[in-house]
């Protein structure tokens, strides 16, 4: 079905490309969102992504790769937010406090309060990574295809973010760390 | 000590919050500029995938023929003249270094004076092969491997469009590199540069600025864009974009009517020099067919 649609949107039936928007909408929403933390640039994302797809399907040969291919157009404008939004790492001061107290369900608020601010900490491209591998679930190798990237590039950057989110759970709690990226 | 177990699953409740729902006002804005928006015919070779030229119905079996020249070659056109030379600018050498009033005014990097003799004719449809190399490996993005046509109605005639070696991932400030991509126009044929159409990346802020110099007057006309450009000036017609879903820039030039010169150049300028600059052809002209 999926399939059909994109070859009618591919040959120009708008009705059929809107129709895959649909379906898609909420699914590039939540991808957005996880990366660039916030909802602005995300919805600004989706909706580049949405008219580039339009754009650019004409030179998807394989029908079946639709997800995959969207996936990367919209990783692409995330990045393409991160670098116009250059002050995206905000300010960061971690309060001194006792051992964090983990509730019934996982993560404190706490941690995830820390887990929050190591990752705005990262480069897109690990927030990518870190999105695609934890959030949608995709084995290495399956994020590596759909970000068209090396499998050894892959496991760097989720290595790095991974270290990196550790780091911020269990960094010494009293130190305030101030970070701010801008042109 | 977090272990492996207790980070993965804080990781993914974390991640688990958060919006999940695209705004019904997102959607409909997105495809309102959906409707307003032109698709683009595959010049090069699709995302992940090698392909032959798109051929024009009208013209399938001499394209047949070109492309298989082509293919096999890489050098076979249908007339090939012009020697390269290389003109100082009229007025005294431009200011390389980019400044605060760069974005206001032409490319200054030189122009080509080409012979008015034969011109390479590019047929619809049919992309011209630039060799990859030109500029050193670490470039890509200004190392120009095909220009074409873009046949994308009846009502679009003489599109150029370019393609380079290598996406552009992150855009670099044009104080650290300039980067530009465009075509000169030889508006009647006598072998002097009329137009200079490019884009480039002077405008942080923005995504691109995309702009027309008439060569003849000095005058240059610049539209400062977002994603997708377009404008017009001096009767020429640009659509633009400095990064597309493959990391590329295009540059879709059109005039009307009949066919045009041109020739496509792609450059950067770092620390005040020229440090690679590609040409399509590396010598003479492109002539587009009029239908």
């Amino acid at each position: 079905m999926q399939v059909a649609l994109v070859e009618r949107a591919r040959a120009g039936d708008e009705e059929a490309f809107a129709s895959l928007a649909r379906g898609a909408g909420d699914r590039l929403l939540s991808i957005a969102y996880r990366i660039l933390r916030d909802l602005g640039l995300a919805e600004d994302a989706v909706q580049q992504t949405l008219v580039l797809a339009w754009r650019e399907l004409p030179s998807l040969r394989d029908a079946e790769r639709f997800d995959a291919w969207l996936h990367r157009l919209l990783v692409n404008a995330c990045y393409r937010q991160v670098r116009r939004d250059r002050r995206w790492a905000a300010n960061v001061r971690v309060l001194p406090t006792e051992e964090p107290a983990r509730g019934d369900d996982f993560g404190s608020i706490v941690d995830r309060d820390q887990l929050d601010r190591g990752f705005r900490r990262l480069p897109p491209e690990q927030r990518a990574v870190f999105v695609f591998h934890h959030y949608l679930g995709l084995t290495l190798l399956e994020v590596a295809d759909q970000l068209d990237v090396p499998l050894g590039t892959i496991k760097s950057r989720l290595h790095y973010a991974t270290n990196t989110l550790r780091a911020a759970l269990e960094a010494d709690l009293r130190v305030e760390i101030s970070q701010e990226h801008s042109s | 000590m977090t272990t492996n177990i207790d980070f993965d699953r804080l990781a993914a409740a974390w991640l688990a919050d958060g919006p999940s729902e695209l705004n019904d006002r997102v959607l409909d804005s997105a495809l309102r500029e959906v409707h307003m928006t032109r698709q683009r015919r595959a010049m090069h070779a699709p995302w992940r995938f090698p392909a032959m030229p798109a051929l024009s119905r009208g013209m399938i079996p001499l394209a047949a023929a070109l492309a298989v020249a082509i293919a096999a070659t890489g050098l076979v056109y249908f007339g090939f003249g012009g020697r390269l030379t290389t003109t100082a600018p009229p007025s005294p050498p431009a200011n390389l270094r980019f400044g605060p009033d760069s974005s206001d005014h032409d490319w200054p990097g030189p122009l080509r004076t080409e012979s008015s003799e034969d011109a390479v004719r590019l047929f619809s449809t049919i992309a011209f092969p630039d060799p990859v190399g030109d500029v050193p490996s670490a470039m890509p993005w200004v190392d120009i491997r095909s220009v074409g046509l873009q046949d994308t109605a009846t009502d679009y005639v003489n599109m150029i469009g370019l393609s380079v070696a290598g996406g552009l991932a992150v855009i670099p400030p044009p104080e650290t590199s300039w980067i530009s991509y465009g075509v000169v126009l030889d508006l009647n044929a006598d072998g002097l540069p009329d137009q200079r159409v490019g884009i480039d990346n002077s405008l942080p802020g923005v995504d691109h600025r995309e702009w027309i110099t008439d060569l003849a007057t000095g005058r240059t006309e610049v539209n400062r864009t977002g994603v997708f450009g377009g404008f017009g000036a001096f009767g020429t017609r640009v659509e633009t974009w400095f990064v597309d879903a493959n990391a590329l820039p295009g540059l879709w030039v059109k005039r009307e009517p009949g066919g045009i010169r041109f020739y496509a150049w792609a450059s950067i300028i770092s620390d005040g020099r020229i440090i690679a600059t590609d040409f399509a052809p590396d010598s003479g002209w492109i002539e587009t067919t009029s239908r």
